[in-house]
This record gives structure tokens, sequence and C-alpha cells, in this order.
């Protein structure tokens, strides 16, 4: 059995690999060299290595607590403990690959001591904490950001009391509204079930503008106050304070839009994640904007595309007929 | 299909009531014909469909899931149903048990309050308790003029609450019964599956 899950486990490595496109695959490759360069300079020395190898078995001990198929590979498998223990050597294993270069040999024999180790580790049954309570005044059809403050509530609280509190210092307040829509990102990830989607009885495209309309709304009550003291404080910062407005509308459209146009009922987003990154840079660079800006307009044609195929039913024209 | 009457759907596994139901809910173009009500072409609007299978946006609430649609002109008591139902509207739909999930969707089916029905495997997951408080539920439809659609692999269920029921097989309704040929039905189903299967099962087990 345990060959079988790790001949499972390559063929899942490699179909994610293949699933890249390659110029993204070679501009990945090309961003964790950087890193990886990084962790070899840093392990040179006892110091570094025992460091990184605490590290790495935190991560994983975390891992163990939290993966979602612990279960099913408990249920099913006789030792489960194998199988962990495999997935762990296997994520190890570059930083093992630099630790034997390095001549650190014993620290790698302990770390794959640890892996076996970390894969005896029970995971407690837990149920999904609730979270914090979303405001009553955000509207029910705003239900992304009402689970997304159950999910992040702390977070998000945190980086909007900083950008508050970052207004005594230039650039600190933008950067903390910065990380926030970052986060606000993450909450667009998941398509809902169709019920949902149809529950309004909208065809596509207005569908589409009324949810734009909603969050960009909902984003500007949020920014707009900070940005205003922001502009009091520090007028000649004028122009900065309008390029982050528009940048940060930029993104929150994209956001939403990438989301429609890949949209597929209760599964996770995943496409569109270079443009969402590459707008969440765009904030520091502003030359990526036009960028941005094609992809939106890309997207929001492909989101009222997928859209129809879902809400044609409620077409003005539309009828369950031939 | 007559009107103000709870219609069920039989049919083995592959038969096509999923597909029947998400043609009338237009999930799914026709290839041909149409769907009619009253005289005019079938709207989505008309319909409240509830699927076999019920999902949730990660980390919402029952009572989110109950906000976002509209209620019907005779309002929506969702303390009510919640004491009914004895459903946690409070708590993430995570830790929702498989009846609740049920029970939740189908409240998210009545609220909207449309004059078609539609119910796929509604029974499933369910306890006796909420079984029996979801036929009264499709009876007190009924009184209300509305036209009902049930599909159940329990025959039962479809007995007890149904004033018709339509076998389909390869995807066409092959016979409708009455009341008074439910007998005949479940004959008819259970003769077939008891001469094919009770042989292999003797061998098998």
């Amino acid at each position: 059995m345990n060959s079988a899950f790790l001949r499972f486990r390559l063929r899942q490595s490699g179909k994610f690999i293949r699933e890249i496109p390659v110029i993204y695959l070679v501009v990945m490759v090309g961003l964790l060299l950087i890193p990886g360069i990084a962790l070899y300079q840093f392990t040179k020395d006892l110091k570094g290595s025992l460091i990184i190898a605490a590290i790495l078995l935190a991560l994983l001990s975390l891992l163990q607590l939290r993966r979602k198929d612990y279960r099913f590979i408990f249920l099913t498998e006789e030792n489960g403990w194998k199988v962990f223990s495999m997935d762990y050597f296997l994520l190890s294993l570059p930083i093992l690959i630099i630790l034997l270069v390095n001549s650190f040999w014993y620290i790698a024999l302990a770390i794959i001591a640890g892996c076996i180790g970390i894969s005896f580790i029970k995971q407690p049954f837990h149920r999904t904490k609730k979270g914090m309570e979303a405001p009553g005044w955000i509207p029910a059809e705003a239900f992304e950001l009402r689970a997304g403050i159950r999910q992040y509530g702390g977070l998000l609280l945190i980086l909007y009391l900083s950008a508050w509190i970052g207004l005594l210092l230039p650039f600190a307040s933008l950067a903390s509204l910065w990380f926030f829509t970052v986060v606000l990102s993450d909450i667009f990830r998941f398509s809902e079930p169709v019920q949902i989607l149809c529950a309004q009885e909208r065809p596509a495209n207005k569908f589409l503008h009324r949810k734009l309309f909603l969050y960009l709304k909902l984003s500007i009550y949020a920014i707009i106050p900070v940005c205003a003291i922001y502009m009091l404080l520090y007028p000649q910062h004028w122009w900065l304070i309008l390029t982050f407005l528009v940048g940060v509308s930029l993104n929150i459209a994209l956001f939403i839009v990438n989301k429609y146009a890949h949209y597929l009922p209760n599964t996770k987003i995943t496409g569109g994640q270079v443009p969402i990154t590459t707008a969440v840079i765009s904030i520091f660079l502003p030359v990526f904007s036009p960028v941005v800006l094609f992809f939106l307009i890309k997207y929001y044609l492909a989101a009222c595309r997928n859209l129809t195929i879902y809400l044609y039913a409620y077409n003005p024209e539309s009828a369950s007929r031939i | 299909m007559e009107s103000g009457k709870i219609h069920g759907l039989v049919g083995l596994n592959g038969a096509g009531k999923t597909t029947l139901l998400n043609t009338l809910y237009a999930f799914i173009r026709p290839s041909e014909g149409s769907i009619c009500y009253n005289e005019r072409p079938l709207k989505r609007r008309d319909i409240a469909y509830l699927e076999a299978e019920n999902y949730f946006y990660p980390y919402m609430t029952g009572r989110e899931y109950l906000n976002l649609f509209p209620a019907g002109k005779n309002g929506f008591e969702t303390d009510s149903w919640q004491q009914l139902f004895h459903l946690p509207l409070d708590d993430i739909t995570e830790n929702y048990s498989t009846g609740m999930r049920k029970k939740l969707a189908l409240l998210g089916v009545l609220k909207p309050d449309k004059p078609i029905v539609v119910l796929d495997e509604p029974f499933n997951g369910l306890d006796l308790e909420s079984a029996h408080i979801l036929t009264l539920i499709l009876q007190q439809l009924r009184e209300g003029g509305k036209t009902v659609l049930v599909t159940s692999h329990v025959f039962e269920t479809l007995t007890s609450s149904c004033d018709q029921i339509h076998h389909i097989d390869h995807g066409i309704i092959s016979h409708s019964y009455s009341r008074e040929q439910f007998g005949m039905l479940q004959k008819l189903l259970y003769s077939t599956i008891e001469d094919q299967a009770s042989d292999q099962i003797k061998k098998l087990i």
C-alpha cells in the first residue's frame, strides 16, 4: 500500500507541475533559486542548519495537525504513520539535499527521524471554529466578506487598526491597507453553490455589475476615512492616495471578475493567480496597472460568458423551450 | 402534470430522474420538445429546486444562507422554522450533520414560495421525526395549491405523500400510477429486483 501511495503522490506532483504553464514554471524556478541559494548559504554553519531543521520540523508538525486527509489515511491504512512519514520525507528532500551538500549528514538523519516521529502525532478532532462574527451592516449578498471576516477576522481587524495607528508615520497606513486588500483577495477563492448564485434571479451581466458595485462600495467605505485623514496629514502625498485608491479599486474588481471567470460550483478557484499577484504588486509598481486593466477587461468578458451558462434562464427573452 | 398535486418520480439509478429535474430547472437545455406551465413556457423563476447533494459556502451560517433568498409574498418566519427543525442557524454549516444540511437546503427552497416545488431525494439523511415533518410539509404545500415533484429511493416515503407516481425508465416516463395503483407499482419494482438479484446474493454472501 505504501508504494501505491508513493506512486500516487508522485503522480499528483507530476500533474501539479504539468498544469503550470511553462513560462510560469520558468519564472517560479527562477524565483525559487533565490531562497534556495539563501538556504544553502545559511546552512553552511551548524547554527544555521539547526535553525532550519527546527523550523522545518515545526512546520511539518503543524501540517500533521492540520492536514485534511489525516482521517482518510488513518482509516484506510493499517500503518498510516508510514504514509505520513513518506510525505514528510518527500517534502524535506530539498533541505536534506542542501544539508548533505554542506556535510551536515547527522542533522539530515535527525530530520528523517523527526519526520517519522511527527507521523505518530495524533490529530485531535476539532469542530471548525465559527470565528469572529461579521457586523450586521454587511449585507447578506456580500457573503464572501462575511465568511472572510469569520475566517480572517482577527487579522483583518489588526490590519485595519494598524492603518489608523500608522497615520502617525508616512506610508505606514497605506502599507497596512495594502496588506488588508491582499487578505481580501483570498476571500474570493471559492465558488458558491449554484443555489446561491441563482438566489437573486438576475441575468449574468446584472449579477456581475451588482456584485462589483457592492464590493467597491464596501471597500471604499472602509478605506476612504483612512485615506482622507492621511491626505490631511500628508497633503504632499495626494498623488499617492489617488493612485492607491485607483489601484485598490482595480484590484478588488479583478478579484471578483477572476472568481466568476473561473467559477465552477462548489470548487476552489485556482485560475488567475498570476494576474492576481500582478495586481497586488501593482500597488507598489504602478507600471503594472495597464496589465491589471487588461486582465480586468479580459476576465470581465470571461465572467459574463461563464455566468451565462448558469444564469441564462434569467435573461428576459429566455424560456425553457427550444 | 396536474397542478396542486404531489407527484412522485421513481426509477433505477441512471434512469434519468435527476436529468429531468435539471431540465425543468433549466440547468440543462432540452434537446427537443418544450416545457410549459399554465400554457406558457416554464421559467426558472416559477420553480424552487432542492438538489440531492447540498452544498454551502465555507464559513457561512445557516441564517446567512437563508437570508440570501428573498421571501415569498406570505413572508417567512425563520425562527419558527428553526424551532420546528431544531437547526442551529447561527452555527456555520461546516458543523452541520447530513440531515441538518438537508433541512437547511429545504428551508432555502421553501422560503421563496414558488408555485412549483421540485425535490430531489429530500428524505435522504433525515431522522424519523424530520421525515414525518417533511411529509406534513408536502401535504400542506398541496393544500396551498402548489405543484410538487418528489423523487425518492424509499418507496414508502412516496406512497405516504404522493397523489401520483411516475415511473421513469431510460429517460422516458413509462407509466403513471394513481394512489390505487401504488401496490401494483411496488410489485413491479420489487419483483424485478427479487428475480434478478436474490440468487446472486445467495451465492455472493
